[in-house]
């Protein structure tokens, strides 16, 4: 159960939000963050540039709980993480990968380290776990308690975009949202 | 009372086998007036229906599919349920338009859809796993139930074979009634009486080819030789692949999804193919003294209600530890057991001393216990008990054992004295004997009669023990 | 030529054809090429226990049994068959020697408990040559924790010649633990480190995915191959990731080829077995050899075991190549997957009504016997009188053959 966020009060750091991205005010947003245009940020998710900045790409739909994450190094490097276009982090995913490619799947309550480099169109089950020093390659599938995986030939689409129309459209009927940054870059990012 | 709910299976009735069970777990037969447990009933099953799309299969249906769904099927990597995809190809173009990924339903109204844009084809897709029918290469089909198991590569060799051992048997089975009609050294003057040879061409057999067949006593070899596989020279050796790169583990079909289609036991992936669901079957219990159903479930598979639902929890008056006390060896602890009313009438109880025999031959120890005398009687169980005004009739039951009353239920101090040396945990029994009234509908009156229960508590470890 | 109407014409069902095989349990319909399920040979003993061993040896002979059995069936009846158990006949599939409890346990269970009209009780190595259509083989049965070698010869088991070793499917898996304990590495996917395989304490990972690693990448090299195949990564689970080194991969049927002390190796005993059969017999015998078991669809299994007969029996030092030095060994390929083969064997049989319900025992017998089935081995006339009408025959469970009259011939074997 999430605890009432009053509005306005979690956002702190230097946002690049460009047009036609829905951002709930009630998510927390921290440190410097890009996100591209088409992407749908629903309330009481947690993006935190807390060891570099986090750009965003395109038409991502970041769901509730989701923490999107960019820890603090000791080391003191700020890496960049980049999240490129058309992923869908379901509720309750933990990423804290830094170069995430186009297409992916993170199911509800994944966990993925900041260890693995996530490329095309995989799917990271629902609960699964994935803490290893690895390249995940194009079209890898993760799924069971075991995570068993294996990858696929044809990787199947990702087509969220009629969700997110719906999303686009009916979410600023019910939440509050934060304002976009309409003259800051609306950069695609680098996948 | 929450306490309780953790002890329930410390408290074991015994089923009219003596096997010992929680009275969860038990039947009560109004007929044979006994407790009747798992192994007690005959269990068959009632209805059939698919765990996915609940939809009820008559019993020749079921037969006739193996028991399986027609629209619902098992993704053979994860064994969960495939989910029915279906896009739009337009008749006139070859190449799909953009795919439109609706779920449909896949039980109702599976028949071709046609809309203006073109024709729906269909193909299964895991939610889990993210295998589809596109996957190993089959093509989507114009009706969801179309993606039907393929038949065994062996059919046509095995029913070659059924056909010919059947035939086989038959005809043994007519010489041996033929050998003993005529017994072992009785003459067969069967051949004189047969007309058949003045007929032309109405017997194949000749008389003499079938005392020949008759001498034999079987067919001739080239018949039997016809069926008989040849052996081979060269048996098959190690592919070579296996010495030349290193497997892709990931292609290989493990144990388990090989198994789950016996029929063609698929080593590598590319084989995989969509398995139809298992049924499931909605069980039907009888009691197997006078065989009257205990258990029938109702027909709808979304209901968990019962037609005929004749449990032990409904009948007997359930016993329960309310804490466990502390024991000590050699003093006696006092116990306390709560007893509820399961009816909405006055129960009457009363305790007994347990048989020896039930100790199984000193297998079971059981503590010695001093039990409450005389009977008692429960207050009905009774929702609107509440709700009346106090008009507390005096319920029957010696005041020194009894703790405390409440609403349907009794609290009753049992004193059990655990021996010196007991190891394990510390149990005592008794016979709980219960007035049990039935209305049996042919009846017509109410019969009642008195049901003795055994019961055995675990009270669990000693708590202290004197070294 | 007359065909008497039989007393039962009515339309058949057919039989349930079980297999309670010490690891897996295949049940089906008759008629089908497959069994309908193969499942592990276990139960889980609710509403307390774990999950329990059918063949487990703490019960085997104790009256435990029969709830073990009686749980186990009821499990296959609602669960995978479901069906009304009184109204299919039953035809157990069961190893040659089976114990005695076991049987009597598993026809008291079927009679009592789910009022089975007719129980047939048949022998694995005659019905898995039913699957051939051939009356004549030599069957090698590769189980779990021994291998049965036993000739038959249109369709009379030469018992003379039964011959047992204990080199089997539970040998393979030794001799692959041992090899993955010394030589294999494990790597912690999240910390890359590699150990040996014995040092991290995972004896126990490994064991559960042991048949797993056997199935997906091991197989029986053939006696003069040279090459070693490439080692694999085994994921054991999230964490753990096993390295198989190569030769590991195909010496792992090494166990099998080798003389233990006073056990023979697998070829011995099938060349042990044709020694004690007549001479007559021997060639036909050797020149249909038909494995049965799971570990037979190891990939190079049967070709290995060929080479091995051949130079056994070929070598002059060794006791088999004055009588047997010139045959030739020819292997069969059932039309089925080779665990499932002798299932197969009883699916074709059970289809034929009359042939089952002559070798049936029915409810009422069983009961008249004391519950108790005859054995074969038993010398009791009287036991035999009871179970069969008919006097001229012996009661060996026999393929339906007309030939009883030479059995005393082939059975008189050196």
């Amino acid at each position: 159960m999430s605890a009432f966020k009053t509005p306005n009060k979690k956002h702190s750091g230097d946002f690049k939000i460009a047009k036609g991205v829905v951002v709930c005010s009630e998510a927390e947003l921290f440190g410097d963050i890009t996100i591209g245009g088409g992407t749908v940020v629903h309330p009481s998710a947690h993006i935190l540039a807390q060891g570099g900045p986090i750009v965003i790409g395109e038409r991502n739909l970041i769901q509730e709980q989701v923490t999107i994450i960019n820890s603090k190094r000791e080391d003191g490097s700020t890496p960049t993480m980049v999240i490129g276009n058309g992923n869908i982090f379901e509720v309750g995913a933990h990423c804290g990968s830094l170069s995430v490619g186009d297409g992916n799947t993170f199911e509800a309550k994944s966990r993925v380290s900041e260890r693995v480099k996530v490329t095309d169109r995989c799917s990271v089950g629902a609960g699964c776990s994935l803490d290893s020093q690895e390249t995940l390659p194009t079209g890898t599938v993760l799924h069971g308690r075991e995570c068993h995986r294996y990858t696929k030939k044809i990787p199947t689409q990702n087509n969220n975009q009629q969700q997110l129309d719906y999303l686009i459209k009916v979410l600023p009927n019910y939440h509050r949202l934060t304002k976009s940054t309409a003259p800051a870059s609306t950069a695609t990012p680098n996948t | 009372m929450a306490l309780s709910l953790h002890y329930l299976k410390r408290v074991l009735y015994s089923c009219s086998c003596s096997q010992p069970a929680p009275l969860t777990d038990l039947y009560f037969c109004r007929h044979c007036k006994v407790a009747r447990c798992q192994d007690c009933v005959s269990i068959t099953v009632d209805t059939y229906f698919c765990p996915h799309c609940f939809e009820t299969v008559p019993v020749s249906e079921a037969k006739n599919r193996k028991n399986r769904c027609n629209h619902c099927f098992q993704c053979p990597r994860c064994s969960s349920t495939l989910t029915t995809r279906s896009i739009i190809v337009p008749s006139e173009v070859l190449a799909e338009q953009s795919p439109k990924k609706t779920e449909s339903p896949s039980s109702k109204s599976p028949s071709l859809a046609r809309s203006p844009g073109g024709t729906k084809s269909y193909y299964l897709s895991c939610t889990h796993c993210k295998w589809s029918t596109r996957d190993v290469g089959i093509k989507d089909k114009r009706s969801p139930i179309d993606f039907k198991d393929p038949l065994s590569p062996h059919q046509e060799r095995v029913s070659q074979l059924v056909s010919f051992y059947k035939e086989f048997s038959m005809r043994d089975q007519a010489e041996r009634e033929k050998a003993k009609k005529v017994g072992r050294r009785g003459r067969s003057y069967g051949g004189l009486l047969d007309t058949s040879k003045f007929v032309k061409g109405a017997s194949s057999d000749s008389p003499k080819q079938l005392r020949r067949a008759s001498l034999q006593g079987t067919w001739n070899k080239s018949v039997v030789n016809k069926v008989a596989t040849q052996s081979t020279d060269c048996p098959d050796q190690i592919p070579d692949g296996f010495y030349s790169g290193e497997p892709e583990l990931k292609k290989i079909a493990t144990l388990q999804q090989r198994l789950l289609d016996p029929a063609h036991q698929p080593a590598r992936v590319e084989q995989f193919t969509p398995r139809p669901l298992h049924l499931i079957g909605k069980k039907l219990l009888r009691c197997k003294g006078c065989d009257h159903i205990l258990l029938k479930a109702e027909i709808n598979p979304s209901s968990i209600r019962f037609k005929i639902q004749q449990i032990a929890l409904h009948t007997f008056p359930q016993i329960r530890i309310l804490k466990p006390p502390s024991l000590v060896a050699g003093a006696p602890c006092e116990v306390l057991l709560s007893v509820s009313n399961p009816v909405n009438h006055v129960v009457s109880i009363s305790f007994q001393q347990l048989e020896p025999s039930f100790t199984k031959g000193g297998k079971v120890s059981l503590a010695p216990v001093s039990l409450p005398k005389g009977s008692y009687q429960l207050s009905p169980n009774d929702d609107m008990g509440d709700l009346l005004d106090d008009s507390e009739e005096e319920l029957e039951g010696e005041k020194e054992f009894i703790h405390s009353r409440l609403l349907g239920k009794l609290v009753l101090k049992f004193n059990v004295a655990p021996e010196e040396g007991t190891t394990g945990e510390v149990k005592f029994g008794f016979v709980l004997s219960f007035d049990y009234k039935s209305t049996m509908e042919l009846e017509k009156q109410e019969s009642s009669c008195i049901v003795p229960a055994p019961v055995v508590v675990d009270l669990g470890k000693l708590t202290h023990s004197d070294d | 030529m007359s065909t008497r109407r039989l007393a039962f014409s009515h339309h058949d069902k057919g039989s349930i054809v079980i297999e309670i095989g010490r690891m897996y349990t295949k049940v089906g319909l008759s008629g089908e090429p497959a069994p309908r399920h193969v499942i592990r040979s276990r139960v889980e003993m609710k509403p307390y226990g774990a999950l329990q061993d059918v063949w487990d040896p703490k019960y085997l002979h104790r009256e435990e049994l029969y709830l073990i059995l009686s749980r186990f069936l009821q499990n296959i009846y609602l669960k995978y068959l479901m069906v009304p158990s009184k109204d299919y006949r039953v035809l157990v599939v069961e190893p040659l020697l089976s114990p005695s409890h076991f049987r009597n346990t598993l026809a008291r269970a079927l009679f009592n408990h789910f009022s089975v009209p007719h129980v047939a009780f048949m022998p694995s190595p005659l019905l898995g040559t039913f699957s051939l259509g051939r009356q004549t083989a030599l069957v090698v049965d590769i189980g779990w924790l021994e291998t049965t070698v036993i000739p038959l010869y249109e369709g009379v088991p030469i018992m003379s010649a039964w011959q047992s070793t204990s080199c089997a499917a539970k040998t393979v898996h030794n001799t692959v633990m041992e090899c993955l304990i010394e030589t294999g590495a494990i790597t912690d996917t999240h910390t890359q480190e590699q150990n040996p395989a014995g040092t991290l304490g995972l004896k126990e990972l490994i064991q559960g995915s042991l048949e797993d690693i056997i199935v997906s990448t091991c197989a029986v090299r053939s006696m003069d191959c040279d090459r070693t195949p490439p080692e694999v990564s085994f994921p054991l689970s999230q964490q753990y990731t096993l390295c198989l080194p190569g030769p590991a991969r195909d010496a792992c049927a090494e166990g099998l080829f080798e003389e233990g002390e006073g056990d023979l190796s697998l070829p011995s005993a099938v060349l042990e077995s044709l020694l004690k059969c007549p001479c007559d017999c021997r060639r036909d015998l050797s020149e249909n050899v038909l494995v049965l078991g799971g570990i037979a669809s190891l990939p190079g299994l049967n070709y290995r075991l060929k080479q091995e007969l051949e130079r056994l029996a070929g070598d002059k030092n060794e006791r088999f190549s004055a009588k047997l030095g010139a045959l030739q060994f020819k292997f069969h390929q059932p039309p089925a997957h080779p665990s499932t083969a002798a299932w197969l064997g009883g699916s074709i049989f059970g289809t034929s009504e009359v042939a089952v319900l002559e070798r049936a025992v029915s409810k009422e017998k069983f009961r008249e016997m004391n519950q108790r089935l005859p054995d074969w081995t038993s010398c009791d006339p009287e036991q035999h009188e009871q179970l069969r009408p008919v006097p001229t025959r012996k009661l060996l469970p026999a393929a339906p053959s007309s030939l009883y009259k030479s059995t005393t011939k082939t059975q008189s074997a050196h």
